[in-house]
């Protein structure tokens, strides 16, 4: 009985329209034999594939990049040379899965991030990042129960079964908002942002399956602190947005270095051997950080988790003037917290600019 | 551990992700052939890359040069004992399938063949989405292009995508191309500045016109360059109109009125009332013509039309120009033949593929004393050679003509004696004789048997004393008693143009004739 011997992996990484890469020329060639004492062949690809995503904002969320196509190719040679070919299609993200999600962690349900609870400038649209998947169908936004916005994803919704009668929650035929699946679209369409009217105060995210994930939103109106909102690529991948109502506290920290020189003259010609207004201690590259302190302000038991994928996040960017500056998360670690015990819970994050603060760009 | 690959669509790159080898492979155990060189196996398939979703036929093909075949048995992916199998994808990983199959004779020799199938994804076509006339389409985000099949039918005119201000806002700009028979509209829609009130919305309108019939596809392309837009349109499809015929109604109600209704071509229903003995002409379709309420008539007459179809002047085309020559006219015959032999063959030429002996053959002008002698061969007089009726009753003269047309040029058809078809200085389908009566079912029931598009007529009314042109003028309109099959109003084949003047001034260019010549052939739908 023919076994599997050895196996080839080609891989291919790309942006544009699904299937759009050159055959010829992949991203990564990978050939293994197996092992006797091995009954299969495992290629791992996640570090492979995020060399290739390149995640850029620019606090524009529509052209925002964060995903890429990943195809591969497996040629599985078997002991008797026979071959076998398996292909597929992948989205590729820079999202992780917790150790509890197992292997080959997915993520795709069509709210992209943990919370359903959100704190937002009162004003503002609200944004909530969707997964464009299979599974969703519609998203509908609720102003005091009433329905103020509805944006539909597709169009096959599971029908609901009473006996002998079929009933359809959707019976408009017309619609077909199917940016939904996998193939003849491009990359981008799968991390959407669906914004709501202003005041909305509640979106109801519906599945073909009939499922539905409510999102609750509670409007801030802050009127003693400047609001800031910080937006950090979270755990699916996506980028989510966290509002900072609380205090705000802003901090340089300087780094300098020194060198010592002999200030003493050999001649009078300047007026004298030993001139007490040079500095005999010279300072040579001051280099400047500045660093934030922010409050959440009020939030839900949720967001200890935002916290955690907040400060876990490789990328951040705070939004400042009308445009966005990368930051990194200095904080090591987030104590969760509870109603039940801390009553009101407040996050506080600390976060310095991933930039130094005198322009040294060269 | 196996891992689903299968089913996932996401690498979430900072988790690690595995993709694992396909060890699920069923090894096929070829058999080895036995007797070297006989039997010889080999595997033919009907579709070596088929796709999926479909089904082939394997065939072994066996060579035996002593024995005969006992057996087949398939094996790998195959099954079955004939030499003929059909196969289907059924793996749910490997596309490339192993068959076998072990060909046995009577005498013990056996031998095998293999072959690998190749099974192919179905490739992801973009489905279109069929809109019918007044449906809304309502779309969400997407980015791409969208194609829609406008099913319009034979409809002609405007087509007209209207769009519908969404719920919600709509940002991006979409650019919406509709197109029919190699013609096309297109136009970006979206915020128009500094109000940005959005083009997709009330108001606004893609409209593109269709002109024939056929080709019956219309699509319309939705392109949006950017997501986070949506938008609704209804598509407005001009008015269909159906096939409809005259129908002669005639109201016989002793007390109050005879009340119709009937389908007219755009599908709305008509109602007519009539006192008695009152007549109308209507256009209606067939079938749906009844006497509503009280007793009245509804007599069926030829095919009629909003517009009258297209025809096209041929070399097959016969035109028959016919002049009354019992007296009062004979000055109209010169112009007329300058006409036919100068101006109208200028024009008409090169639809005779500019053969001038064609055309010389196609076009004819008649003496109508003459013609009656042709056709009926007795010796005509004066009230014979008006029977215009009777003479178009004869059809084409040319056995391969697929058109005629015959051109009437008369002032009258009016006799002291019951042999023409109207006695002197009377007017009115009473006064009508035997003889017209007689010619006019003749005419009709020709008309009857000719398709619409074969036969038209045409009766130029020249002016003559009142009662003898307006006698010839009610033939067609159906006026004082000659509605229905009494006369030719319910004919769209058959017309009359009056009234025109005799001797006239500028008679001597032909121009003047030309232009009526001309302007009946429009009539009658001819591009010229």
């Amino acid at each position: 009985m023919a076994t599997l011997k050895s196996a080839t992996l080609k891989l291919w990484i790309y942006d544009g329209i699904i299937g759009n890469y050159d055959v010829n020329n992949p991203n990564y060639v990978i050939s293994k034999e197996k092992l006797n004492s091995q009954e299969t062949i495992l290629f791992e690809i996640g570090e492979l594939v995020k060399d290739y995503i390149k995640v850029e904002f620019d606090g524009d969320y529509g052209l925002a990049n964060l995903t890429a196509w990943v195809s591969y190719e497996v040629t599985n040679t078997f002991t008797d040379l026979t071959q076998t070919k398996q292909t597929g299609v992948l989205l590729g993200t820079q999202g992780y899965g917790y150790f509890e999600d197992l292997i080959n962690p997915q993520l795709i349900e069509p709210l992209q991030q943990s919370n359903t609870c959100i704190y937002w400038k009162k004003g503002e649209k609200v944004r909530v990042p969707l997964y464009a998947g299979q599974s969703m169908y519609d998203a509908e936004w609720f102003e005091n129960g009433v329905s103020v916005k509805k944006t539909p994803y597709g169009e096959n919704l599971t029908p609901i079964t009473a006996d002998t009668t079929l009933y359809s929650a959707d019976n408009v035929s017309n619609i077909t908002a199917d940016t939904t699946h996998i193939t003849n679209v491009e990359e981008s369409s799968y991390s959407v942002s669906e914004y709501s009217p202003v005041g909305a105060d509640k979106v109801v995210i519906t599945t073909r399956d009939n499922k539905q994930v409510t999102v609750y939103v509670t409007y801030i109106e802050e009127c003693k602190n400047d609001q800031f909102k910080v937006t950090f690529l979270n755990k699916f991948g996506v980028l989510q947005d966290v509002w900072m109502f609380g205090r705000r506290k802003e901090r340089a920290d300087v780094t300098r270095e020194s060198y010592k020189v002999n200030t003493i003259h050999s001649s009078t010609a300047k007026g004298t051997f030993y001139p007490t207004w040079v500095d005999t201690d010279k300072t040579y590259n001051v280099n400047t950080k500045k660093s934030l302190t922010l409050n959440t302000g009020f939030v839900c038991e949720q967001y200890s988790e935002v916290m955690q994928q907040l400060i876990l996040s490789e990328r951040i960017w705070i939004h400042e003037d009308n445009k966005v500056f990368p930051v990194t998360a200095k904080d090591s670690g987030v104590e969760y917290k509870t109603e039940l015990y801390e009553k009101l819970i407040n996050y506080t994050i600390s976060v310095e600019y991933a930039y130094s603060e005198i322009n040294l760009v060269r | 551990m196996a891992v689903n690959n299968g089913g996932d669509e996401k690498v979430n790159s900072r988790s690690p992700y595995y993709i694992e080898a396909n060890r699920t492979y069923v090894p096929v155990v070829v058999p080895v052939d036995n007797c070297v060189g006989n039997p010889v196996v080999t595997i033919t398939a009907s579709n070596p890359i088929p796709f999926t979703t479909e089904t082939i036929t394997l065939t072994a093909n066996t060579t035996v040069t002593s024995g005969t075949i006992v057996s087949y048995e398939w094996g790998g992916f195959g099954s079955g004992s004939t030499q003929s199998i059909t196969a289907t994808y059924t793996s749910a990983l490997i596309q490339s399938e192993v068959f076998t199959v072990k060909v046995t004779l009577d005498n013990g020799c056996y031998a095998s063949a293999t072959i690998v199938i190749d099974w192919q994804d179905v490739p992801q076509i973009p489905v279109d989405l069929d809109v019918n006339c007044g449906d809304i389409i309502s779309e969400a985000t997407f980015i791409g292009e969208k194609k829609y099949n406008l099913l319009v039918g034979t409809r002609t005119g405007a087509i007209n995508i209207n769009f519908i201000t969404p719920q919600y806002t709509n940002e991006s700009p979409v650019t919406f191309k509709m197109e029919w028979n190699g013609t096309s509209v297109s136009d970006v829609f979206g915020l128009i500045p500094p109000t940005d009130v959005t083009s997709k919305g009330d108001g606004y309108s893609l409209t593109l016109n269709k002109t024939t019939e056929q080709p019956e596809e219309v699509t319309l392309t939705a392109f949006a360059g950017l997501e986070n837009d949506n938008y609704s349109f209804q598509l407005e499809c001009p008015t269909q109109l159906f096939a409809t015929k005259f129908h002669t109604l005639e109201g016989t109600c002793e007390i109050g009125y005879t009340t119709f209704t009937y389908t007219d071509s755009k599908w709305v229903t008509q109602t007519v009332q009539l006192l008695k003995g009152e007549t109308i002409v209507i256009s209606g379709v067939v079938g749906s013509v009844v006497v509503a309420e009280c007793t009245g008539i509804v007599t069926e007459g030829g095919d009629s039309f909003d517009t009258p179809p297209e025809q096209e002047v041929d070399e097959f085309t016969e035109l028959i120009i016919v002049l009354d020559d019992t007296g009062s006219m004979t000055k109209t015959q010169q112009p007329l033949m300058d006409m036919i032999n100068g101006n109208l063959k200028q024009t008409l030429l090169e639809y005779y593929n500019n053969d001038s002996a064609l055309y010389d053959k196609r076009v004819k002008f008649h003496r109508s004393s003459e013609l009656w002698v042709k056709l009926y061969g007795t010796p005509v007089d004066a009230s014979k050679a008006e029977r215009f009726l009777r003479l178009a009753t004869a059809g084409k003269e040319d056995p391969d003509a697929t058109k005629t047309i015959y051109m009437f040029f008369q002032n009258e058809a009016s006799a002291a004696t019951q042999t023409a078809y109207q006695l002197n200085n009377n007017i009115g389908y009473d006064t009508a004789t035997a003889i017209y009566r007689s010619d006019i079912a003749g005419f009709r029931a020709f008309l009857s048997a000719t398709p619409y598009g074969e036969f038209f007529m045409k009766l130029f009314v020249v002016k003559y004393s009142e009662p003898a042109n307006k006698f010839l003028e009610d033939i067609f309109s159906g006026e004082e008693g000659f509605s229905g099959e009494k006369g030719l109003s319910d004919r769209s084949e058959c017309s009359a143009e009056g009234r025109l003047e005799e001797q006239v001034k500028y008679a001597d260019n032909s121009q003047y004739y030309y232009d009526f010549v001309i302007e009946a052939l429009r009539g009658y739908g001819f591009k010229l």
